[in-house]
């Protein structure tokens, strides 16, 4: 496992992440690339935590929340993947962890719906409207705090279920990391293809995505 | 507060416009509350400064690009414009900053840059190198679009519509999808030939990823909610087949 002074810190990065999601700052932080590499790297592992992030970034890459879309909250579920993905270790832990990550990125989304209903309670004027500025800087503040302990706390759980997952799953994983990465990778075709579809890739720019295409090949190849 | 000092706070204010996100106002009580120190300013003779008439409506923006509403809002209450001159005028403003910024950020360069530092990590770059530049590169333009709004919302006043069609957010967004699409590419190649090709099961692999790829492309938004799901399934399955 990790040192309590780690997993308080994952806590806090985790709330961190949760808030940057839509209530501060929205810096990217959330994103799984950042998030996972970051939760790997304090775990003393950040390649794990990068191939997480990638696979998770891949698979979240063709959502666009225009419009005030509903999406998995990406920031404290790819701090949940990334540390199960360390402490389990090897293709089950990526396995494993990628898993719980997507299903933490459900329930956190979830969650931001409930915050921002919160939010309108809180945010809702007394009758005759808001007497003094401070009233509507103290409530506005307080959505910010329970956002952050929202984050914190959905961290906390998940690091929960994966301290008690890592002994029931160790072993059992049947693929090498050789299988299981484009196992992982692949659920991310169909979110790069939804992607593409939004960039409407036709004309010019399906000659430019042959022409990149051509040049990853050259790259894989050379390399 | 100076006019200088006014659009420093408006532009930190702007960072926290959508903590209190809510079903009723959207970021419409984040904007009142970076409003304040304005309110505060113009109402400084006052015993109690009230939030004034943004309070309680309704508003949205792409958080980016709220600054300029907010240096926009903060000029036309300076000015002393008439309340519902600028009610109407804030309400003509959610359209084109919402939809300006989620095609410029959210459609086009938040995953350029996203697919880009894939392409990086997959070339073996090292992780805190590639949380770097993402970070890096993506917020160069997040920061450049908050500085210059808040100045450039502040200067126009109710003529801010003419400062947003000048910068040609629009046409920037073609680019910048232009080059994603080469980026992605990329990234399609390298991953036929590295990833997927290196596995022992590359014959299933390869076809699999690319029927998916063009499913994505035929059904878009309609298949967003499966895409969890092909994770999912089969980790489960393995486990439960697992030795």
């Amino acid at each position: 496992m990790a040192e309590p002074s780690i997993l308080l810190t994952l806590v806090l990065f985790g709330g961190w992440a949760a808030l940057d999601g839509t209530a501060a700052g929205q810096f990217m932080i959330s994103r799984p690339i950042v998030s996972a590499t970051l939760a790997g790297w304090l775990m003393g592992d950040a390649n794990t935590g990068l191939l997480v992030g990638v696979i998770l970034e891949t698979l979240y890459v063709g959502d666009l929340p225009a419009g005030g879309a509903r999406l998995p909250e990406t920031g404290p579920a790819s701090v949940v993947a990334a540390v199960t993905a360390v402490w389990i270790g090897g293709a089950g832990g990526l396995a494993v962890g990628s898993a719980l990550g997507v299903l933490w990125g459900v329930l956190g989304g979830m969650s931001v719906t409930l915050q921002r209903r919160l939010n309108g309670v809180l945010v809702t004027p007394p009758e005759g409207g808001w007497k003094r500025a401070g009233q509507l800087a103290l409530r506005h503040w307080s959505c910010l705090v329970t956002d952050a302990f929202r984050g914190a706390f959905l961290t906390a759980t998940g690091l929960v279920l994966a301290a008690w997952l890592a002994p029931l799953v160790d072993g059992r994983w049947p693929l090498g990391l050789e299988s299981t990465v484009p196992l992982l990778l692949i659920p991310a075709f169909l979110s790069g293809g939804r992607l593409l579809r939004a960039w409407d890739v036709a004309g010019k720019r399906a000659v430019l995505l042959g022409v990149g295409c051509a040049l990853g090949v050259a790259l894989g190849l050379g390399g | 507060m100076s006019p200088r000092g006014l659009r420093l706070s408006l532009l930190l204010r702007s960072f926290l416009v959508q903590a209190s996100w809510n079903y009723r106002t959207l970021i419409g009580t984040g904007v009142a509350w970076a409003l304040l120190p304005v309110t505060r300013r113009l109402h400084s003779t006052e015993p109690e400064a009230t939030a004034g008439p943004v309070v309680d409506e309704p508003f949205n923006a792409h958080p980016y690009l709220s600054p300029v509403a907010l240096g926009a809002l903060a000029r036309i209450a300076s000015d002393g414009v008439d309340p519902d001159m600028a009610r109407r005028f804030k309400d003509a403003l959610r359209s084109p900053l919402g939809s300006l910024g989620d095609k410029l950020v959210w459609g086009a360069w938040r995953p350029f840059c996203a697919v880009a530092a894939v392409l990086l990590a997959a070339t073996g770059a090292g992780p805190i190198v590639v949380v770097v530049l993402f970070l890096g590169a993506y917020n160069l333009l997040h920061l450049t679009l908050r500085i210059w709004g808040v100045g450039a919302g502040f200067r126009a006043g109710l003529d801010v519509g003419g400062a947003l069609s000048r910068v040609r957010l629009a046409e920037r967004s073609e680019r910048v999808e232009a080059a994603g699409v080469l980026v992605f590419g990329s990234l399609l190649g390298l991953l036929l030939v590295t990833t997927l090709s290196r596995s022992e099961s590359a014959v299933l692999w390869i076809p699999a990823g690319l029927v998916l790829l063009l499913i994505g492309v035929a059904r878009g938004e309609a298949l967003r909610r499966w895409a969890p799901a092909f994770l999912v399934a089969p980790v489960v399955l393995g486990l439960l087949l697992g030795p």
